[in-house]
């Protein structure tokens, strides 16, 4: 009995030390780190926005139309006199929260499908492949606007525009983790010890290849923020006057012209949170890949 | 004057752990038609010297001080499209692994007519008929169809035939062989030690052998270095040095290669050196059936006699140095 | 052997492209909107809308519709557009050549610069070269297209008026345009030619290569290169073929008429059949670019041959 709490203990002190050079290992990769604090920093700036933006998003004052940066407005005013830094405050959660509702949507019926296909070799596993790759032909935003169109426009369509074009990724992905792993030693004794199909899939094939999904979640919430706004700015997306975004500069781009702002803005920020993310998805990469990681 | 004299070369590998002296200050002469074998350990360093003669050391390993002279002309001094004039022509070299040493995207023979095309002998088209009878020269059988082979296609003894055969195609007055027979089965060895001994020769080719086995060296060579921790412990005649080893290191070496034909296994103790953490005084000490207190403070020398030399305390008070 | 290896890829490509097709059928059928209505407009009387549904056989049961166009598809008859008139396929072929000339011209600049770039960097990571190709990697994988194309509109027609803004026809339309998909594009083979290079510069065949006295250019080209090749000439087909497809936001910003803006009209005035025959002709594209990709990947690298 000692013996058996020795181990246990022994056990749970190796899972924390890889834990702590997990974390010290991110930690190390300053950049990756700084990327994290960016996403965390948008994040809560737009969780913020769910409640509070200095004026209101969607009300237009003509009498202030077009105005410059200044003290009361640090971002101007757009051609309907609103507020760009509410707008963009308030478009937060429509940009990033669709895109990693999506994302995370799409990764879990993919991984199901994948984890599926790949242990479940023979007929099932053969059909889920073939209908995965046709999905894969068409890229991700051809697919998404396909989706969008027949769905229309309007939060819950893209949100399934963006979500249903990652499935086959993720059924892909997860598939060929899966056959990787299937024949290791472990998966024979379990199979040895008559456990069921989805037991050995969950408890034991899941956890090994976890660290591929969360990366590459963390890769495809830069594709999915993308999307969304590439569906915004066509005005297949979130709708106007919504300030998703993407939107906000397919409804600005006639004013380039005269007034950049409104344009430019959004667009930037997109860019850096979708670089952060990239970023981070190294670092984590990195973190958790058990070659890479130093035990310190 | 000698073809070949290594004089005091030395060689660094600069890792992200540290700094390592690959080759230290190792001297070496090769003559006209003389075969020399260099035997160690891996990480020897005895790989590392091979590629330094012909300026081959890629980074992070970097060739830090001596000469190399073949005949007559430092190597290290030379500009780059001199030394590029050299190689292939005048020292050609083969290595240990032929399948990763072939470019696996053109066929054989193309690789050896680029030899010819290094040093403007002629255009492609026409070396066929050479490279032909280059390959019979290497006893490749069906040599007209095997030019257009491709490397998958070709077993690991042939890949190696075909690295020969390169070496060869401008009559080199030295060859470099840098473990040549270490991956091949030990009846493919035979074979392709034949064939090097036949080609030596024939050509009057002076060979440089690289191994780790001291009985496959012993039966090309005509003279032995032995190498360990980047040094050289000793060297002499290859009758000597199987017979009548000196060092305690090549006594081990060559007890490992009688006991392993008698099939008792006896191996070297203790662990190979660290090169990042040499100890002070003779490298070889913490393994050494003979080591004394006094070991530990001695400085490298060897100690020569007419036919070799040594580097080892125990025969500090014999011969000269 | 290589003809039936062809054969074969051409095969599978056909089950891949009935299943795109079907795909695309029953999800556009899927559409809300009805077609007849909207053609024959709000003041139709009923009938005229019935008659107009069994015109475009929009009465039939969904399989046997299917079954129709597969035919159709055989006489090259891709229907009807609703909106315009005039047979799809001929709406398809008046843009067709528009984007073609922006795929392959973005695709020419994207292919030299990058792989020009790769390769320098690939031989010396640390040079000014090598932090190009990174950047470039971050601006290509995750900067909004929009953002790129807006911003070159902002800089060169704006600003410095160098260039028009929209439209196509003249070679100066079609400079920012192609500029924005290349530095879209750039990145992505930038970074594989870097990393393939890199990786086969250490290889043991170039210290072969070296030890023959082979002059530096042809270590490059022979054999640095030449086995790096095969993974960027997949990307680059995947690039064109995707580019083929409309580069649909793009063409929306610099008002290039070409298929990418054609779909998402379709889109918006619930045309179907252009839609769904807009999909078609991409997917037979997308299709033949891989298969010509697959083709040259056996020439090049003998280690590929299927079978």
């Amino acid at each position: 009995m000692i013996e058996r709490e020795t181990l246990l203990k022994e056990m749970n002190e190796h899972k924390r030390t890889i834990k702590i050079a997990t974390w010290k290992t991110f930690k190390r990769n300053k950049i990756s780190f700084l990327s994290s604090l960016i996403i965390l920093g948008v994040g809560a700036l737009s969780v913020l926005g769910i409640f509070y933006t200095p004026y209101d998003p969607y009300k237009p004052r003509f009498s202030e139309a077009l105005m410059p940066p200044s003290l009361t407005h640090p971002l101007g005013t757009d051609w309907l006199g609103r507020d760009i830094l509410s707008r963009i405050i308030a478009g937060g959660k429509y940009t990033l929260g669709l895109a990693f509702v999506a994302i995370v949507i799409g990764a879990t019926i993919g991984t199901f499908l994948g984890l599926a296909s790949g242990y479940y070799l023979g007929l099932i596993g053969a059909t889920i492949q073939r209908i995965t790759e046709v999905f894969l032909i068409l890229p991700t935003l051809i697919m998404a606007t396909l989706f969008a169109a027949i769905l229309g426009t309007g939060l819950l369509s893209t949100l399934l525009a963006v979500a249903i074009p990652i499935i086959p990724v993720y059924a892909k992905l997860v598939h060929s983790a899966t056959l990787r792993v299937r024949n290791e030693d472990y998966i024979e004794a379990a199979k040895l010890l008559k456990k069921s199909g989805p037991y050995i899939m969950f408890n034991h094939i899941l956890p090994n290849i976890l660290h591929i999904i969360i990366v590459q979640i963390t890769y495809y919430m830069g594709t999915g923020i993308l999307t969304v706004s590439a569906l915004g700015f066509l005005g297949l997306g979130v709708p106007s006057p919504t300030p998703e975004w993407g939107t906000i500069v397919g409804d600005a781009k006639g004013y380039i012209f005269s007034y950049p702002y409104v344009v430019f803005i959004p667009g930037i920020l997109i860019a850096i949170v979708v670089v952060a993310f990239n970023i981070l998805g190294d670092g984590l990469r990195e973190a958790l890949d058990p070659k890479l990681r130093r035990l310190l | 004057m000698k073809l070949l004299e290594v004089e005091d070369l030395s060689v660094e590998y600069h890792l992200p752990q540290g700094k390592v002296k690959a080759v230290d200050e190792v001297s070496l002469t090769i003559d006209k038609g003389e075969v020399v074998g260099v035997v160690g350990e891996s990480g020897s360093g005895k790989s590392t010297l091979a590629h330094a003669v012909i300026r081959l050391v890629r980074p992070p390993g970097k060739i830090v001080g001596g000469r190399v002279l073949f005949n007559g002309q430092d190597l290290l001094k030379l500009n780059d499209e001199d030394i590029r004039k050299i190689r292939g022509k005048e020292i050609s070299m083969i290595f240990q692994d032929p399948s990763s040493y072939l470019n696996p995207v053109y066929p054989v023979g193309f690789q050896i007519a680029e030899v010819y095309e290094a040093h403007n002998n002629t255009n492609m088209k026409k070396l066929n008929g050479e490279v032909v009878s280059l390959l019979k020269k290497v006893r490749i059988t069906d040599s007209e169809v095997r030019v257009g082979s491709y490397p998958y296609e070709l077993s690991g003894g042939m890949k190696q035939r075909i690295l020969i055969a390169m070496a060869i195609a401008l009559k080199p007055k030295l060859l470099i062989a840098d473990e040549p027979t270490s991956a091949l089965d030990t009846t493919i060895q035979a074979e392709i030690l034949s064939l090097l001994n036949e080609l030596k020769e024939e050509y009057g080719l002076s060979i440089l052998f690289i191994s780790h086995d001291i009985g496959v060296v012993s039966k090309i060579a005509d003279r032995m270095i032995v190498m360990y921790a980047g040094k050289v412990v000793e060297e002499g005649p290859v009758r000597r040095i199987v017979e009548e080893p000196l060092h305690p290191y090549t006594k081990a070496l060559v007890l490992a290669t009688k006991t392993a034909r008698k099939k008792k296994l006896f191996s070297i103790p203790g662990t190979p050196p660290d090169m990042f953490n040499l100890p002070k005084g003779c490298t070889f000490y913490p393994r050494c059936p003979y080591a004394k207190e006094t070991c530990k403070e001695w400085n490298y020398k060897m100690i020569r006699d007419h036919e070799g030399g040594v580097a080892c305390a125990i025969y500090e008070n014999t011969g000269s140095s | 052997m290589m003809l039936e290896a062809i054969i074969n890829r051409i095969l599978q490509a056909l089950i891949t492209f009935v299943g795109v097709i079907l795909l695309v059928f029953f999800l556009v059928r899927v559409l809300p909107g009805d077609p007849a209505r909207l053609i024959a407009g709000f003041e139709a009387r009923p009938e005229d809308v019935q008659n107009l549904r069994h015109l475009l056989g929009l009465d039939k049961p969904l399989y046997l519709q299917f079954v129709d166009y597969m035919f159709s598809l055989l006489r090259l008859d891709l229907g009807v557009s609703y909106q315009k008139g005039g047979p799809v396929i001929n709406e398809i072929l008046a843009r067709l050549p528009y984007t073609a000339e922006l795929a392959i011209v973005a695709e020419a600049i994207a292919v030299g610069a990058g792989v020009l770039l790769g390769i320098t960097a690939g031989l010396k990571p640390r040079s000014f070269a090598g932090y190009l190709v990174s950047i470039l990697g971050i601006i290509g994988s995750s900067f909004p297209s929009f953002l790129i194309g807006l911003f070159l509109m902002w800089v060169f027609a704006v600003q410095l008026h160098l260039l028009p803004a929209f439209g196509a026809g003249s070679i100066q339309q079609l400079i920012l345009p192609a500029l924005t998909l290349a530095l879209l594009l750039t990145g992505n083979i930038a970074r594989l030619v870097k990393s393939s290079v890199m990786e086969s510069f250490s290889t043991n065949h170039v210290t072969t290569a070296m030890a023959k006295g082979l002059p530096d250019d042809k270590i490059i080209f022979r054999h640095i290169l030449k086995p790096a090749l095969s993974p960027v000439v997949t990307i680059i087909g995947i690039q064109f073929g995707s580019l083929m497809g409309g580069a649909v936001i793009t063409e929306t910003i610099f008002g290039w008429p070409g298929i990418g803006r054609l779909m998402v009209d379709s889109i918006f005035s619930r045309d179907f059949m252009l839609l769904q025959g807009i999909v078609v002709v991409f997917a037979v594209i997308f299709l033949v670019v891989m298969i010509s990709v697959d083709i040259l990947q056996n020439i090049i690298d003998p280690r590929c041959k299927m079978g």
